[in-house]
């Protein structure tokens, strides 16, 4: 595969989707896909959608409407369809219009899906992890490349298409390391450096000075942080450390109604019971536009995010800590994930134990020399260059340039390989039966037998 | 220099007003020293086409004669595109080295000529006698002896074959006609015909024929003299009309005779008809029409002397008529058909009457005026001194003249080409423009005047033009690679000045251009214009004006303004300050083939009608204008009927006359012209003096004029633009003046008849789809020049902008086809199974035309000739 996309490269027309709100504020998922189809749109025709809401704009590719009635029209007639999440799972037919695919698994859905999940029924967590497992098969059989956040990721993707056979003879053939398959391309930071045109916290928010050292929390509270053992950490400096002031910025997702808020309930209460709030605790409301961020971060002293040791931390990728490294941030972090792993290799900032107030107090104490954090901000500004989005997503570019069919997905299209697929549909069919009879019982399943049937024959005729 | 003249037809083999043209001027080019060469057609059955003969002749003209008999058949492929005759041209040409090509007729040559001697490095002129680049049968005429539109392209003509044969055989000639570097016609009103029909107006000129010294052989008579105060003196004895185009039907004798039976039981007049001896005079016409021997040129003084007016009734598009100019001279009024060639000397009411084409009642009604009103004939007496003919010599000179001139050029950009090679070029010429993309913020009848016609000029031109609806995705595509971008009525949205953001970005001069076709971007006539929204809810009227202000964005976020109509223009100059284009809505291919198959079709039964089209309901104000006039018209004449179209509102006064009023439901486009074609008198009212009504355009007259409906309509500027008043249409004034004007055309059908042919002739003529989309390139380099010089204009200077948030997804803007019923099946060039009724019928027609004209055994040759190029497979079909 060519390492980079020269010019003379044929144009291509490529669709990014998200199922994320396209908006000026912007979570994760619709970041990561808005800059997919601003690296890709240097050398190709790029359509940007959300199934959900697309409310932004592009001099530079299509922000489309991507919503069901609408989705079919601008996916028609396109070369590549990079898609993510449920994306693929809610729309098969995607895969069946002679595009490429390209499935982007940076977020390990199932594994949030665990923690984010935790506050349902044993039932509704069954379902919802179903979804997501099943979103994930339908993504792995239908992807021509894969692109995951993290060498530790792809090791764990990998896992999951040998599972799901993907790892096969003809995949191996094509590229023996896999790359032409799943390669990496992590989240990233935009080209430019953040600017401090408005600063946003200090002299801004009520209670906190021009000279108070500011650490920030860059994103939502989800339950698999842990800012109570962080908030307890402001609890022992207080003293010590009376200037420091620990912010959590933005806290509401701006794409869920109803937000699984439990770790940010738990730290208000933490706050608000060591009388923190307003003094050096500070939780600002709503969510910061995407293009407004710049002013938090530079504006702030520390980077920090903590977080409890799980499964989804191993592999999740926090695309905040890249804010905090887009910024030039000393990085106060919890051990466990890629990026504990980064901060500690490099020197970028501490690496603390999980649910740890007192090393995370020293930690945090260390930095407050500005001569350290002026030592870990120089380290940063030589590492985030591999972060930077046309870098990160370089892979991406490099597969589009000449987007191949997957080798085993080329051979599908034989009358043999079609048989195999339909055979797997109908296993796949079956297992849904199944676990539909086991939750909902053989009397229900009667009463709308004809609609699922309705349902699933498109499904299962489009290979 | 080494001169090529080419032409198919030459004398002594063929001769004819037309192939003495080229024969003269070889002549006067070998006498003033040039090196000429004639390559020429031969007629010659008992040869075989192709066959090659060199000749040099007594008056010193060397002559390559080629055989083309079987291709000069219209209908035949070769008769256009002739590789045999191509090679062996080619070949010449090798031979020849020519500085200049000069073609004359080229029918059975084809037109691969032209390329091949701009090829060989030869200046190439064109003198275009006739209209066989557009018509395979030269004169427009069907064989059905119907007229053809001027504008074959926006006609159903079948000509020779069928309609898409025609049409393909057009495109093809017109790419090879391209190459000439002038084109030379015999008349102005010629040269009019041939730009309506895509020739370049820079490179054709008129080139009026010119009459050896001793054919101008009628003296004019001084101003006056004594001849001339007793040839306007009234007359005694009966009019004596004169005819001389011979027995072809093309030239209108058979029409004529018809007219003349239609007169038998007038007193008075008499028609002498020379080229007819030998024929009986019909037994209702003896004692007024006598059919004479045509005379020899030396006659032609003494036979005009003894007449009072001429009469030319062509059904063909004559490009020049000789005749008509000797009679004017000898004082002879001329009644005319209305074709180029002889209204470039004659004047309607000042030295003749012009008819419409192919109208007997027309025809009648102008000879029964010479008969009838005894000061006419005086009152039309031409000024004999004006007329003057131009000499073979004057001629030959400036053709001399033209091709130096064209050499010269030749070496001037020779010369600058060399010069740019080795020096460094500062100013690099423009990019040209191949590209264009118009995003549309609104569909139908709108998007198809201001989109898909400058979409199909363009074609013609060879200029790509994309039309989307703004929010298509595909939008954002296109802007990437166009050459200018067009925003017709677009509402601001972040999307949209995004994409012109990226325009303007761009590199190159990319000019971004705003269109829009009413004057719905100035927020401040909101005074004006709220009332006329009444008839919409609060809702609607709040997005009208919401509307308003985003055009207004979108508008102050370009470069350049394109608009339908001058006060439109003059209006958003005064707004917005950036430079203007005006671009008037235009003739579409489409709907003028609708139109003109609609022509065809009989008048549905039924008294005179009178119509108002109206479409939306915001046109109550304008009606209100003029529904005391067509009251006044209904009462006064009680078989009138009035047809409304579209959702007009009217008033309890109108009730009286319910049962003549028809209200027609909302149509499709393409059936508009049925409509149209079926009403007498179309109305255009506008409530005049608002500035929203002084800028819309002119269509509603142009819609009718294509099916020779004539308009009266309200004198707003772009009416007063488009009709000539009295002659395509009236304008009125006042309900006075809407009563009286309705009423005289209700009354006069000749009067309908010649205003309505009249206002299609101008709308094509002036409006046609080759002419638009010149203009249309034009409009858009002249844009683009002003972004190279000047950079773009600043993008929302000094304006709060109003915008929504609107993503792209798919949106197809309506296709743009014609009508179905229009839509011949089978390959190109293979007459419709559908149509061989009307093909056998044709040649039917023919057949009998010719006999008449040459005989039984000539007719009995050509029908044995034309039968054995039939085709196998058209006999398999005509025995089914």
């Amino acid at each position: 595969m060519a390492q980079h996309a020269p010019s003379t490269t044929p144009r291509r027309s490529v669709l990014v989707l998200t199922d994320d709100v396209l908006s000026s504020s912007m979570a994760g998922p619709a970041i990561r896909a808005w800059n997919i189809a601003e690296v890709l749109a240097d050398h190709h025709d790029v359509r940007l959608a959300s199934t959900v809401r697309s409310e932004a704009s592009s001099p530079r590719f299509a922000v489309c409407d991507g919503t069901p009635e609408r989705l079919r029209g601008i996916a028609e007639g396109q070369d590549v369809v990079v898609v993510q999440g449920f994306t693929l799972a809610k729309n098969p037919w995607l895969a069946d219009l002679g595009a490429r695919v390209v499935v982007d698994l940076y977020d390990p859905i199932h594994l949030e899906i665990l923690e984010m999940a935790r506050q349902e029924t044993a039932r509704r967590r069954t379902e919802m992890l179903q979804a997501s497992v099943r979103a994930l098969q339908v993504q792995a059989r239908a992807g021509d490349f894969f692109l995951a956040a993290s060498e530790r990721q792809r090791d764990f993707w990998l896992g999951h298409l040998a599972a799901w056979g993907r790892v096969n003879d003809a995949t191996y053939r094509q590229d023996p390391t896999l790359r032409a398959l799943i390669d990496v391309a992590p989240f990233g930071i935009p080209r430019e450096p953040a600017t401090t045109a408005s600063p946003a916290i200090k002299g801004r928010i009520d209670g906190i000075g021009p000279d108070d050292v500011v650490l920030l929390w860059g994103g939502g509270v989800y339950n698999w942080f842990d800012p109570v053992t962080l908030v307890r950490a402001l609890g022992e400096l207080r003293d010590s450390a009376p200037a420091v002031r620990l912010v959590f910025m933005g806290t509401t997702h701006p794409s869920m109604a109803d937000p699984e808020t439990a770790a940010l309930r738990e730290a208000v209460r933490a706050a608000t019971d060591l009388g923190l709030v307003g003094t050096h605790v500070f939780f600002t409301e709503g969510w910061v536009p995407y293009a407004q961020r710049a002013g938090f971060l530079t504006d702030a002293d520390l980077g920090v995010s903590t977080h409890f040791d799980h499964v989804e931390t191993s592999f999740s990728f926090r695309t905040r800590m890249l804010d905090y490294l887009w910024a030039g941030l000393p990085i106060v972090c919890t051990s466990g994930d890629t990026f504990a792993d980064l901060v500690a290799e490099h020197d970028l900032g501490r690496v603390v134990p999980p649910r740890d107030p007192a090393a995370l107090a020293r930690a945090i104490t260390e930095l407050l020399d500005p001569d350290v954090r002026a030592g870990c901000t120089d380290r940063i500004a030589a590492v985030r260059e591999r972060f930077r989005w046309d870098v990160a997503l370089r892979p991406l570019v490099d597969y589009v340039a000449e987007a191949p069919r997957a080798a085993d997905l080329a051979v599908r299209t034989s009358a043999v390989g079609r048989a195999a697929a339909l055979g797997a549909r109908v296993d796949d069919l079956a297992g849904e039966v199944r676990r539909y009879v086991e939750a909902n019982g053989w009397q229900r399943l009667a009463r709308r037998a004809g609609q699922l049937v309705w349902q699933r024959t498109r499904s299962l005729t489009h290979l | 220099m080494r001169i090529v003249v080419v032409s198919s037809h030459f004398p002594p083999n063929f001769v004819s007003g037309g192939t003495l043209v080229p024969y003269r001027a070889a002549l006067g080019l070998a006498q003033r020293g040039h090196e000429v060469f004639v390559y020429a057609g031969r007629i010659d059955p008992s040869s075989p086409d192709g066959e090659v003969t060199e000749e040099r002749t007594a008056d010193g003209l060397t002559i390559r004669w080629v055989t083309c008999t079987s291709a000069t058949e219209w209908a035949s492929d070769t008769n256009f595109s002739n590789g045999e005759v191509e090679a062996d041209f080619a070949a010449y040409l090798q031979a020849v080295r020519p500085d200049v090509v000069h073609v004359h007729a080229i029918q059975g040559f084809g037109g691969g000529l032209v390329p091949l001697a701009r090829a060989a490095g030869a200046a190439v002129v064109i003198t275009m006698h006739d209209l066989w680049w557009w018509c395979a049968r030269q004169f427009m005429v069907e064989p059905s002896m119907h007229a053809c539109p001027v504008v074959p392209a926006a006609g159903v003509c079948p000509c020779a074959r069928d309609n898409a044969w025609l049409q393909a055989r057009n495109h093809r000639l017109a790419a090879q006609g391209r190459t000439a570097d002038l084109v030379l016609t015999p008349s102005a009103s010629m040269r009019r015909i041939l730009v309506a029909n895509g020739v370049d107006p820079a490179r054709v000129q008129v080139d009026e024929n010119g009459v050896p010294d001793d054919v101008v052989r009628v003296d004019p008579v001084a101003p006056g003299s004594v001849q001339q105060e007793q040839e306007q003196a009234p007359r005694t004895g009966p009019l004596r009309l004169m005819f001389a185009g011979g027995t072809h039907a093309l030239k209108g004798g058979p029409l004529l005779l018809e007219a003349a039976a239609r007169l038998v039981d007038r007193p008075g007049w008499e028609l002498e008809m020379y080229g007819w001896e030998g024929r009986t005079v019909p037994a209702h016409l003896e004692g007024h029409v006598r059919f004479r021997a045509p005379y020899a040129p030396h006659e032609a003084a003494e036979v005009l002397a003894a007449h009072d007016a001429l009469v030319l009734p062509s059904l063909a598009r004559e490009s020049y008529s000789l005749l008509t100019r000797e009679a004017l001279r000898a004082g002879l009024p001329v009644l005319t058909s209305d074709t180029p060639g002889p209204t470039e000397a004659v004047r309607d009411g000042v030295n003749g009457l012009i008819v419409p084409i192919g109208d007997v009642t027309a025809l009648a009604a102008a000879m029964e005026r010479l008969i009838s009103e005894p000061t006419l004939l005086a009152d039309l007496a031409p000024d004999r001194s004006a007329v003057r003919l131009r000499t073979v010599d004057e001629q030959v000179d400036a053709n001399v003249a033209q091709y130096e001139r064209l050499l010269a050029e030749r070496s001037a950009a020779e010369a600058a080409e060399a010069a740019a090679a080795t020096l460094e070029v500062t100013d690099r010429p423009l990019p040209p423009i191949r590209q264009v993309l118009l995003a549309s913020g609104i569909g139908s009848a709108p998007l198809r005047y201001r989109g898909r016609l400058p979409q199909e000029g363009l074609a013609l031109h060879g200029v790509r033009m994309d039309v989307r609806m703004y929010r298509d995705v595909d939008v954002a595509r296109l802007a990437r690679s166009t050459d200018a971008l067009v925003l017709y009525r677009t509402p601001a949205t972040e999307q949209v000045l995004d994409l012109v953001a990226m325009v303007r970005a761009r590199p190159g001069p990319v000019p971004v251009l705003f269109d829009i076709d009413d004057l719905v971007v100035d927020p401040d006539l909101h005074a004006e214009i709220d009332p006329l929204l009444e008839v919409l809810d609060p809702e609607d009227r709040r997005r009208y004006w919401q509307g308003v202000r985003r055009y207004r964005t979108t508008l102050e976020s370009a470069d350049a303004f394109i608009g339908s109509t001058d006060p439109l223009c003059a209006a958003i100059h005064r707004l917005t300050g950036m430079p203007v284009h005006r671009f008037a809505n235009g003739v579409g291919r489409h709907l003028a083939q609708a139109s003109d198959h609609a022509l065809r079709q009989p008048r549905r039964p039924g008294p005179l009608r009178i119509g108002y089209l109206s479409g939306t309901n915001t046109h109550n104000a304008d009606w209100a204008f003029i529904e005391g006039a067509v009251i006044d018209a209904m009462q006064a004449r009680p078989d009138l009927e009035l047809w409304l179209g579209g959702l007009l509102d009217v008033s309890p006064r109108m009730d009286p006359y319910t049962a003549r009023v028809r209200r027609l439901p909302l149509m499709s486009w393409l059936e508009l012209p049925t409509v149209l074609r079926d009403l007498d008198v179309n109305l255009a009212p506008l409530n005049v003096g608002t500035q929203f009504n002084e800028a819309k355009s002119a269509i509603k007259h142009l819609e009718a004029a294509l099916v020779e409906t004539p308009t009266i309509a309200s004198p707003t500027q772009p009416f007063r633009e488009a009709i000539r008043h009295g002659a395509t249409g009236y304008l009125a004034h006042s309900a006075a003046e809407w009563t009286e004007l309705l009423l005289r055309l209700v009354d006069d059908a000749a009067l309908r008849s010649s205003m309505g042919q009249r206002a299609r002739t101008e709308v094509l003529l002036d409006l046609s789809p080759a002419l638009q989309g010149r203009r249309y390139l034009q409009i858009l380099q002249s844009a683009q020049a002003d972004v190279a010089e000047h950079g773009h204009r600043p993008m929302l200077a000094g304006f709060t902008p109003e915008t929504e948030n609107e993503p792209f997804f798919r949106w197809d803007a309506e296709p743009y086809e014609g009508a179905p019923w229009l839509q011949a099946p089978g390959r190109p060039g293979e007459p419709a199974a559908r149509d061989l009724r009307r093909i056998v019928s044709d040649y039917r027609v023919s057949a009998f035309g010719y006999l008449a004209d040459q005989g039984v055994a000539a007719t009995t040759v050509k029908v044995a000739t034309v039968a054995g190029r039939l085709p196998a497979r058209a006999l398999r079909r005509l025995a089914r």
